[in-house]
């Protein structure tokens, strides 16, 4: 559980009377080779999915990434049943769906990429995924928050100890992406110590359905909280084990500069793809199931 | 063999005290003549027989020689000296009162010891800060403060501005035993690393050990930091007190019955909060933010041979968002203590104590939705010492010491929509113990301190104990089985030796040679990953699964004084070897995790270097100059690819100068420099793309690779005294400071992030940068007022 985000706030008021400050500043880096990444978060309903494979690029290099276009890339199930993934000549590999879903709960997958003369290959299980029952709106005018109207889930975790899931929202279809509305649950809680097994999730976890205000209000990409006639649409993702280990890593990456003097130092994520070079591969294969629920925002 | 070295023991000591028989004893106790304190570490000394006697902690001293009349010369820097001629027919109790240094230029600012302890005395690896120096040094926003200013003592490193607590040769946070009238305190700030607890007020003495340390000191691998408190003006009602910028301090003292028994009692506030209010809108308006502490001690003298001391601490540092938040924390500590004397040479020494840290955090402010959590450390100790001056080269010390521990790992309650979770971890109890023995022998140019302390430590149930499988290398270990221990039933146990060893070799009156070894056991571990400790750390057991730290440090030293001890010049090497140092998978879960042994990682440590230290003490212009080259490295199997990797704190070359310069009585002007190098951290290699999100990647030599800017930083101080006539019993002076005089921008550690926190838009271009977080980003001056009654 990380309880550096809240003493951030408390140093903020002690960094009034500190004047700390930051600067971007120019530093050397050590050079390194580019590693294959593989961005394979498919899911199990009746749609076309889509694989990525990329390259890793320098920290300080601002270039979009560029795509692997000449692998081949299948998905086994189980049963033996193959799903090709044809590439478009841009890094993203796509499986049509025709109006087939790729499987069911409790499938097992395994992906196979041949790409740069490396074999990699990763296997998972899609998992289930409570039910979305029902968002609800409530106005807030609480400390530290702006005036307004906030979403929440009353979704409960089933019961079983070690389920892992992504809760997704999307706000008039645009998916909330800030690093810090990454929402993340193991069980109903934070983590694997926390022992919040069948409880309905914590508070933290069913409030993280709304947009973070930016630094920069003013932005075209700001995102304000929600308004009447917002559509709100939240999903629940079930993701494996070794998938949430991944994005905890990543989460806390992504915004430990906020944790100033009590930064965590900086921690490799741990990838689900292994390549038959021994070469380390980034990133994770995970096949999802999606429960989702949607709501018009009403007038209070 | 343990049988027969007992044997050996007491049939020596036996024939000691036989010897000693014939002889007379000369004892008591040496106080400040204005208010009775005692003095720690004044001297005595037989002038005919060119022997001597250092007081202890508690002002006493004892000397045997031979029946006849002796002139004895007792002395402490910075006070006049007072000669005694005495005729010794019999045991005689002689206590004295020195007073302060009749011309103020001739003060002495760096140490208030015997003027060639430095050469003479068998510590080695030791500072000592008296409060009057500290109280020069210019500071943050003029706030005295006790750990910030050992930090510019060499060997002595931190891992940035802001940090809590203090590294020693190489030795994390937690490796410091921080004494407050022996009572450990185990988070030593305010307001995360800016202030330390300590009211200067209140504090008499302060001493550090970073090497060298007496069987009768345990518990800690690397340091002690051992701070005493006044005990109260016995002579007359004083008060004093100081506003600050941050602080205001309100110290009274004063007799009870008269040479018998006084008291002290110091308290000091912020006043952010106050001051900030009238500029806060509505909601913010509810913004607590404040912190305080309060000291108190009093004693009482019963009769010459016995005398006790009580003392307590209470801070605390509150922080609170309206109902919706609120979050504090702060130590709390009793000591009491009684010295007897059993005879004119034995002196005894109880102390019991009680030591508590802890902190809680809530959140929501209505019945349906909240969350509670807090967590601590209480422990209860008894530790009695008997202390026998033999004869004055030859002084015994033993005793023991108990402790009880309870860890509080964390006691939350969620409530969510009315339906409460209970994710609170049982607490763990422990015990530990120790006996202890160390002599302390003058044999002619020789002097020597050796001894063994034996500890035990014992993790008790009631509670349940896992076992963990096995896992690839720095990931985590999954719990495979537990066994549950009813209450007193004793999970694990582990006993460890430590020998001691000292030794100085005096070369001439000027200069001698010392040399040390210890080893050290630590079994209690303080579990944190961040750069700088948070105040919500808690501390760990030993456990089945976590072994005692342990730790052995060599070293050599070479004491020399100048020009009638104006300089004293210092240089020591060590090098020291630590095993089971405690470390942590990459993302480990350490807060409310029930499964926490799983998370962590048993590591090597090893800290060499050099230190150099020159202080001039007297004239007008006086201070210190220290530089430190060293060394501190980790190595943790799965970490870094199991390879050796130089630790958060380990700073190359850490160089500081603190002078003081005294215009006249009433203007003194001080400043510190510090040129430290940079720690070193770990950058990322590359990035890489998921799910949209950009993430730094290290492909390359993995932990610290790269270091941080170096630091450096000015600081000046003036002091101001108002007129000081004779009979005057007000006096106030103004303390001006500027910090980091030309505002440097120190980095306190470098960033990895996206250049902007605001939304991505699809198919933005991501753009990454490098950010310098410096904790203070401009020069900062301040004034203080101060002022006394006497």
């Amino acid at each position: 559980m990380k309880i550096s985000h809240y003493l951030y706030i408390v140093l903020i008021i002690g960094a009034i009377t500190m004047n700390s400050c930051e600067d971007p500043i120019d530093v050397q880096l050590e050079s390194a080779d580019a590693l294959i990444t593989v961005d394979a978060w498919i899911n199990g309903n009746a749609e076309d999915q889509t694989i990525r494979l990329t390259q890793s690029q320098t920290y300080f290099d601002n270039n979009f990434t560029k795509g692997i276009t000449d692998a081949s890339v299948i998905v086994r199930r189980g049963d033996g049943e193959v799903f090709e993934f044809v590439g478009d000549g841009s890094g993203n590999y796509t499986w049509t769906s025709g109006g087939n879903t790729i499987g069911k709960v409790d499938d097992i997958f395994k992906l196979e990429v041949n790409a740069n003369g490396d074999m990699l290959t990763s296997e998972t299980k899609l998992n289930r995924v409570p039910i979305v029952d029902s968002i609800y709106q409530e106005f807030l005018d609480d400390f530290g928050l702006v005036d307004g109207i906030y979403i929440e889930i009353l979704t409960r975790d089933l019961p079983g100890v070690g389920d892992t899931y992504w809760i997704k929202t999307f706000k008039n279809g645009v998916f909330l992406n800030r690093a810090d509305e990454i929402n993340i649950a193991y069980d109903a809680g934070f983590d694997s110590g926390a022992e919040t097994d069948g409880f309905v999730f914590i508070p933290p976890i069913r409030f993280l359905l709304n947009p973070v205000e930016d630094d920069n209000p003013t932005d075209s990409i700001n995102i304000p909280s929600y308004v009447p006639g917002d559509i709100a649409r939240v999903e629940i993702h079930s993701i494996s084990n070794d998938a949430f280990t991944f994005m905890e890593t990543m989460r806390d990456q992504l915004l430990n500069s906020d944790n100033g003097i009590f930064a965590e130092p900086l921690a490799n994520t741990r990838g689900n793809v292994t390549a038959s070079s021994g070469n380390t591969v980034l990133g994770v294969f995970n096949v999802a199931a999606i429960s989702a629920s949607e709501r018009v925002i009403d007038e209070l | 063999m343990l049988k027969r070295t007992i044997y050996l023991t007491l049939s020596l000591l036996f024939s000691l005290s036989l010897a000693a028989q014939e002889k007379v004893t000369i004892n008591g106790y040496i106080k400040d003549a204005s208010n009775g304190e005692t003095l720690i570490g004044a001297t005595a000394y037989v002038t005919e027989l060119g022997v001597g006697a250092t007081s202890n902690e508690y002002g006493f001293y004892s000397i045997s020689v031979e029946p006849g009349t002796y002139q004895v010369e007792f002395a402490y820097l910075g006070f006049d000296s007072q000669i005694l001629k005495i005729d010794l027919t019999e045991n005689t109790k002689t206590d004295v009162e020195l007073s302060v240094g009749g011309i103020a230029i001739e003060e002495v600012v760096v140490t208030g010891e015997a003027k060639d302890k430095n050469v003479t005395d068998i510590e080695m690896s030791v500072n000592k800060m008296d409060i009057a120096t500290i109280q020069k040094m210019p500071s943050l926003l003029g706030e005295v403060e006790i750990i910030r200013s050992i930090q510019l003592l060499p060997g002595v490193t931190t891992v940035g501005e802001g940090a809590t607590g203090f590294n020693v040769r190489g030795g994390s946070i937690d490796q410091n035993l921080v004494l407050l009238d022996e009572a450990p305190v185990y988070n030593s700030s305010h307001l995360f690393g800016f202030f330390s607890v300590f009211n200067p007020d209140a504090v008499k003495d302060v001493k550090l050990y970073k090497g060298g340390i007496p069987p009768r000191y345990g518990g800690r691998l690397s340091s002690i930091l051992d701070v005493r408190m006044k005990e109260g003006n016995n002579k007359n009602l004083s008060f004093k007190g100081g506003i600050g910028s941050i602080f205001s301090r309100f110290a009274i003292e004063a007799p009870i019955v008269k040479d018998k028994s006084s008291f002290i009692l110091a308290g000091r506030r912020s006043y952010i909060d106050i001051l900030a209010k009238p500029f806060l809108s509505d909601d913010l308006g509810e913004t607590v933010l404040n912190f305080y502490d309060l000291t108190l001690k009093t004693n009482y003298k019963f009769s010459e041979k016995d005398r006790i001391f009580l003392s307590g601490y209470i801070g605390r540092d509150n922080f609170g968002f309206g109902d919706a938040a609120g979050f504090n924390w702060g130590n709390g500590t009793g000591t009491l203590r009684w010295n007897h004397l059993f005879s004119d040479r034995l002196f005894f020494n109880n102390t019991l104590y009680y030591s508590n840290y802890d902190y809680q955090i809530s959140f929501g402010d209505d019945s349906e939705n909240a969350f509670d959590w807090n967590a601590g450390i209480i422990n209860y100790s008894t530790k009695p010492e008997f202390t026998w001056f033999v004869n004055p080269k030859n002084i015994f010390r033993f005793g023991g010491q108990g402790i009880y521990y309870i860890f509080e790992p964390g006691n939350a309650i969620g409530i969510s929509e009315g339906e409460s979770q209970d994710f609170s971890l049982p607490s763990k109890y422990a015990a530990e113990a120790a006996v202890y023995l160390e002599n302390e022998l003058d044999y002619e140019a020789f002097k020597f301190n050796y001894g063994l302390r034996l500890s035990y430590f014992n993790y008790l149930g009631e509670g349940t104990a896992y076992t963990f499988g096995e896992a690839p290398l720095g990931q985590r270990r999954p719990p495979i089985g537990s066994e549950i221990f009813d209450s007193g039933e004793s999970i694990q146990t582990y006993g460890r030796l430590e020998p001691r060893f000292s030794v100085r070799y005096q070369l001439s009156d000027e200069t001698s040679l010392k040399a040390s070894y210890m080893r050290t056991a630590q079994y209690i571990h303080l579990v944190s990953n961040t750069t700088a400790s948070t105040p919500v750390d808690v501390w760990t057991p030993s456990t089945n699964n976590i072994e005692p730290q342990m730790a052995d440090q060599v070293a050599l030293g070479y004491f020399r004084n100048f020009d009638d001890n104006n300089y004293e010049f210092s240089t020591e090497v060590y090098f020291k070897n630590m095993k089971h140092l405690v470390d942590y998978i990459d993302d480990a879960d350490l807060l409310l995790n029930q499964f926490i042994e799983g998370d962590f990682l048993d590591g090597d440590g090893r800290a060499y270097g050099w230190e150099v230290q020159l202080k001039k003490n007297k004239g007008k212009f006086s201070g210190w100059l220290s530089y430190t080259l060293a060394r501190t490295e980790r190595k943790v199997e799965g970490i870094n690819n199991n390879e050796w990797y130089p630790s958060r704190f380990d700073q190359t070359h850490n160089f500081s100068l603190t002078g003081f310069y005294e215009f006249n009585d009433r203007l003194t002007l001080s400043t510190n420099f510090a040129y430290i190098s940079g720690t070193p951290t770990t950058f990322p290699t590359s990035r890489f793309e998921q799910q949209g999100y950009v993430i730094p990647h290290n492909a390359g030599t993995g932990r610290n690779n790269v270091r941080i800017p170096d630091y450096h930083r000015l600081d000046f101080g003036l002091t101001l005294k108002g007129k000081d006539k004779p009979g005057k019993k007000f006096n106030g002076e103004w303390v001006f400071s500027v910090y980091n005089v030309y505002s440097r921008r120190n980095a306190f550690s470098i960033f990895f992030k996206p250049d902007t926190t605001d939304r991505i838009a699809p198919n933005e271009q991501v753009t990454t940068e490098a950010v310098r977080l410096s904790v203070i980003g401009n020069f900062i001056p301040a004034i203080t007022y101060n002022f006394k009654f006497n």
